[in-house]
C-alpha cells in the first residue's frame, strides 16, 4: 500500500495577461515561496522538487526547469520536468504524490507553471497537429474543442445558450478569488453576442492566455499531522490517456475521463459523487467542456449537462458547486492551470479558501485535461485521513 | 520503500545517425512491440507508462500526444518526463515502490538528426545572457574540459584517452553507433570542435529508442528469472548559470553518486561496473571522479594505470559509452541497459566476469548541471 500523503502548503501567482515585472523563473519563485510560506517550513525542509511546465515553445526556452532550478529550489536537490500538456500541473502534482507515497521523500514540493505572453500560444498549440496530415486544418485549441463541442451540442440537442450559462458562472465565481485574471459581470446574451473563434465557440466561451506559476507542498503522514492543523489528504490519483486518432472517438463522452473518476471513486469508497463530495475543480477551457466533464464525473445523467448547469447546481448556492475559483474560464496558464484545480479543491478541504469557501466542504475533485482532448487526470482530496 | 522494484527487460532500438525513413512513432513501436513479446508481457498485463522524449526535438508541441499509443499507453496510467530516460525509470520506480503499480514501461526516445546538433542544448540557455554568447553542450564542456585542465594540472591528452578507451570498448558493442581503434594521437588530430574538444572526445548525433520494464518484486519472477534490481537512485541538480559554478569541481555528481550508495546501503568500492554519460569524454573523467572512483583530478592517472578497462578493477563504459551513440533523452537507458546485461551475463565479447552490483550515471543539462546514479543489483 502507498504510504499516506498529504497536501500541508500551497501557493499561486496572481494570473495576468502579462507580467511584465518577473521573468519565467520569477514567476515559479513567486509560486514557490507562498507555497513554503503557507506550509510554515523553508526551503531546507524539502526533500525533492517536481517541476511541471507545458511546451518549451511557450517560453522558447529548452529543458526550462534547468533554468528554473535556482527559483524553484531545486538546488543540489533531486528534481525533474515532467511535461504532458494541458494535464502538466495535475502530473506534476501527481508526481508530487508518488515521491512521497514511494517512501524516498518525507516532504517533497510539486511547482508548475508557464509564461504564455513570451510567445504565439495558438501558433505553438497548431503545432500539436501532425506535420503533414494535420497541420494544414491546424487552428490551435478552440478548432479541436469546436469539434468536440459541436458533436456533444448535436447528440444530446444541448444548446448554446445552455453551455453559456458556464461561461457565465465561472466568471462570477472568479468575482471571489483574487488570483482570477477574468473577473467578468456577464449574462448569457452577452456570451451569445461575443465574437465567433470557432463555432459554436465564442469569445466569451473560451478561456484567456495567462502568465502565471502554482505549487504544492506534500507531506508524508507523520509529518502532515504535525506540521499542519488541517492537511488535504490525497485520497485517490489517476493519470488515463486516450488514443490521439480523432476518428475512433466520441469526444462527448471521454473514456479516460470516465476511467479515471471510475478508478478514484473506487478507491475512495464513492458510489455517488454528486451526494460524496462536496466541491469539484475542473478543467474547462471552453465553456461547453463543462457539462461533458461533469456528466463524465457522473454529476448528472449522459446528456443532461445542459439542464444540470441551467439548474444551478453547479454554482456556489447549488449541491456541487464546481470552480469556485472561476476555473479555467477565469484564468488559464496551461503549465499551472490543472495544478490550480488541486491546489483550489486542497483550499477549499482545509477551510482556506477565503470569499469562496464552500461551507463545510471536505471532500474535493480535481480533475485535468489535456493532449489531443485524450488525457484527464483526477485527484481526490479529503480533510478526512484514509 | 513499500515494494522492492526490479528491471525485467531492456531494449535498445540500434541507434543510427540518422535514420530517414522512420518516424520517431516508427523507432518506438519497432521497439516495444518486440519487446513486449521478448519478456512474455501481453499488452493487457502493462499496467501503467512513463514516457520520456522532448518537444523541442520532434519539433511537435505536446509531443506525447503522439507518442502515448505507439508506447502502449492507451487507457493505461501515463506520465511522461521531458528528461533523460534515467529520471523517467527513476519516477517509474516511485511509482512501482509506492505499491500504486505492478509494472510500468518506461520509454525514452529521440531523433538528433532532425534538429541542428547544438540546438537542443542551445536551446537550454537563458535567452538574455547567454544565448549571444553561443553556450551549448559543446561549448561549456570545453569551458569545463578547460577548466579542469588547469585546475588539476591535466595534459589534453587525458580526454583523448578517454575517447580512445570508449571508442575501442564500442567496437564489441553490436549496437554502437561509433567504433574504432584510435590512438590519442589520432583523436587529438580528429577535427577540432571547440578547443580543448574534438570530434572523438564529443558525443555523435544519434537516432534510437530504449525501452526498460519495471517490476515490483511480487511479479518480477513472471518475466524473468533473472531479475535486476534497482537498490539505489539519487539525482541533483547544481546552479543553473555555469559562470556560478566552478566548473572543475563535480559535486552535483558527487551528491547525487552519496545518495545514491546510500539507499543502496553501499559505498563506491562496492561497485564492479560502470557506465557513465557525459557529453564529452571530460566530463566522463569528471563524473567517474565524483562516482567516487578516482580521487578529484586523478581519473586520468586511474585510466591509464588500467582501472578502467575490461580487465581492470572496475570496468567503465563496456558499451562504448556516449561517444559510441548518443540518443538524446534515451542515453541514460543505453547506460542503464548495458548494467543490466552485465550483471545478467548476456553481454557478449564485452562481458566482465562476475559483476554483482552496477552502476548507472545519466547527466542532463549543460555542464553536468544535472545528475542521476542508479545503483543495480543482481
Amino acid at each position: 500500500m502507498p504510504r499516506k500523503v498529504a497536501v500541508i502548503g500551497t501557493g499561486q501567482t496572481k494570473t495576468k495577461m502579462r507580467r511584465t515585472d518577473v521573468d519565467f523563473p520569477g514567476l515559479v519563485h513567486e509560486a514557490v515561496s507562498r507555497a513554503l510560506e503557507d506550509a510554515g517550513i523553508t526551503i531546507k525542509d524539502i526533500d525533492a522538487v517536481v517541476f511541471g511546465s507545458s511546451p518549451e515553445y511557450f517560453e522558447g526556452v529548452n529543458n526550462p526547469e534547468k533554468w528554473c532550478l535556482d527559483a524553484s529550489g531545486g538546488f543540489m536537490k533531486p528534481q525533474f520536468r515532467i511535461h504532458t500538456g494541458g494535464t502538466v500541473g495535475a502530473s506534476t502534482g501527481i508526481g508530487g504524490f508518488y515521491h512521497v507515497a514511494s517512501g524516498m521523500y518525507d516532504i517533497v514540493l510539486a511547482v508548475t507553471g508557464d509564461k504564455l505572453s513570451e510567445g504565439e500560444v495558438q501558433y505553438n498549440l497548431s503545432t500539436v497537429y501532425d506535420p503533414i496530415f494535420g497541420r494544414d486544418m491546424a487552428c490551435g485549441a478552440p478548432s479541436a474543442v469546436a469539434h468536440q463541442a459541436s458533436r456533444y451540442m448535436h447528440k444530446y440537442g444541448v444548446t448554446e445558450e445552455q453551455t453559456a450559462v458556464a461561461a457565465v458562472q465561472d466568471r462570477k465565481h472568479a468575482q471571489n478569488n483574487p488570483y482570477a485574471q477574468l473577473q467578468l459581470d456577464i449574462t448569457v446574451e452577452d456570451v451569445m453576442k461575443s465574437p465567433p473563434i470557432s463555432s459554436p465557440i465564442k469569445l466569451l466561451d473560451a478561456c484567456p492566455a495567462s502568465d502565471g506559476a502554482a505549487a504544492m507542498v506534500f507531506a508524508v503522514e507523520e509529518k502532515a499531522e504535525k506540521m499542519c492543523r488541517r492537511p488535504a489528504w490525497v485520497r485517490a490519483v489517476s493519470a488515463i490517456a486516450e488514443t490521439a486518432n480523432y476518428a475512433y472517438r466520441d469526444w462527448s463522452e471521454p473514456i479516460a475521463l470516465i476511467k479515471a473518476a471510475k478508478k478514484c471513486y473506487a478507491a475512495c469508497g464513492i458510489d455517488n459523487p454528486r451526494k460524496q463530495l462536496d466541491v469539484i475543480e475542473m478543467y474547462d477551457a471552453f465553456s461547453p467542456q463543462m457539462l461533458i466533464w461533469a456528466e463524465s464525473l457522473g454529476l448528472c445523467e449522459r446528456g443532461d449537462g445542459g439542464k444540470f448547469i441551467e439548474s444551478g447546481a453547479a454554482s456556489m448556492e447549488g449541491d456541487i458547486p464546481i470552480n469556485p475559483s472561476g476555473g479555467v474560464l477565469s484564468a488559464n496558464t496551461i503549465g499551472a492551470t490543472a495544478m490550480v484545480r488541486q491546489v483550489e479543491v486542497c483550499l477549499q478541504v482545509m477551510s482556506k479558501a477565503d470569499k469562496r469557501q464552500v461551507d463545510e466542504a471536505s471532500w474535493g475533485l480535481a480533475h485535468g485535461w489535456g493532449g489531443g482532448i485524450q488525457f484527464h487526470t483526477v485527484m481526490v482530496v479529503s480533510s478526512e485521513k484514509p | 520503500m513499500a515494494e522492492r522494484v526490479a528491471i525485467v527487460g531492456v531494449k535498445e532500438h540500434k541507434p543510427a545517425e540518422a535514420y530517414r525513413n522512420l518516424h520517431f512513432t516508427s523507432l518506438i513501436v519497432d521497439t516495444v512491440m518486440p519487446f513486449l513479446e521478448e519478456i512474455n508481457m501481453p499488452w493487457e498485463e502493462m499496467e501503467s507508462l512513463v514516457g520520456a522524449g522532448c518537444d523541442m526535438l520532434d519539433g511537435r508541441s505536446i509531443s506525447s500526444v503522439f507518442t502515448v499509443d505507439p508506447m502502449g499507453g492507451f487507457m493505461k496510467e501515463e506520465s511522461k518526463v521531458e528528461e533523460d530516460i534515467a529520471l523517467a525509470v527513476m519516477y517509474a520506480f516511485m511509482r512501482v515502490a509506492s505499491g500504486s503499480f505492478k509494472n510500468a514501461l518506461v520509454c525514452g526516445y529521440g531523433k538528433g538528426s532532425e534538429l541542428h546538433p547544438h540546438f537542443f542544448t542551445g536551446l537550454q540557455s537563458e535567452p538574455v545572457f547567454m544565448k549571444p554568447l553561443g553556450l551549448d553542450g559543446l561549448t561549456t564542456s570545453a569551458i569545463q574540459a578547460t577548466a579542469y585542465m588547469s585546475k588539476y594540472g591535466v595534459s589534453r591528452e587525458a580526454g583523448a584517452a578517454m575517447a580512445a578507451h570508449d571508442l575501442h570498448n564500442a567496437l564489441k558493442n553490436p549496437n554502437a553507433q561509433r567504433a574504432m581503434d584510435v590512438t590519442v594521437d589520432e583523436v587529438l588530430k580528429s577535427k577540432e570542435l571547440a578547443y580543448p574538444i574534438t570530434e572523438l572526445e564529443y558525443v555523435p548525433v544519434s537516432d534510437g529508442c530504449v525501452a526498460v520494464m519495471l517490476a515490483s518484486e511480487e511479479v518480477a519472477g513472471k518475466y524473468t528469472d533473472k531479475p535486476v534490481w534497482i537498490e539505489g537512485i539519487g539525482n541533483c541538480n547544481d546552479l543553473f548559470y555555469p559562470g556560478h559554478r566552478d566548473l572543475a569541481d563535480s559535486r552535483g555528481v558527487k551528491a547525487a553518486a552519496e545518495r545514491a550508495y546510500k539507499m543502496a546501503d553501499i559505498g563506491a568500492s562496492d561497485i564492479d561496473l560502470a557506465e557513465v554519460y557525459g557529453y564529452s569524454s571530460w566530463q566522463e573523467l569528471m563524473v567517474l571522479e565524483g562516482m567516487g572512483f578516482a580521487e578529484d583530478g586523478a581519473a586520468p592517472k586511474a585510466l591509464e594505470a588500467g582501472k578502467f578497462g575490461m580487465e581492470g578493477e572496475l570496468p567503465v563504459n563496456m558499451s562504448g559509452g556516449a561517444l559510441s551513440a548518443n540518443v538524446w533523452m534515451a542515453c541514460g537507458g543505453s547506460r542503464i541497459a548495458e548494467c543490466f546485461l552485465q550483471l545478467r551475463g548476456e553481454a557478449g565479447d564485452r562481458q566482465v566476469d562476475g559483476a554483482k552490483k552496477a552502476a548507472a550515471h545519466a547527466t542532463t543539462g549543460l555542464a553536468l548541471q544535472s545528475n542521476t546514479v542508479m545503483v543495480l543489483g543482481r
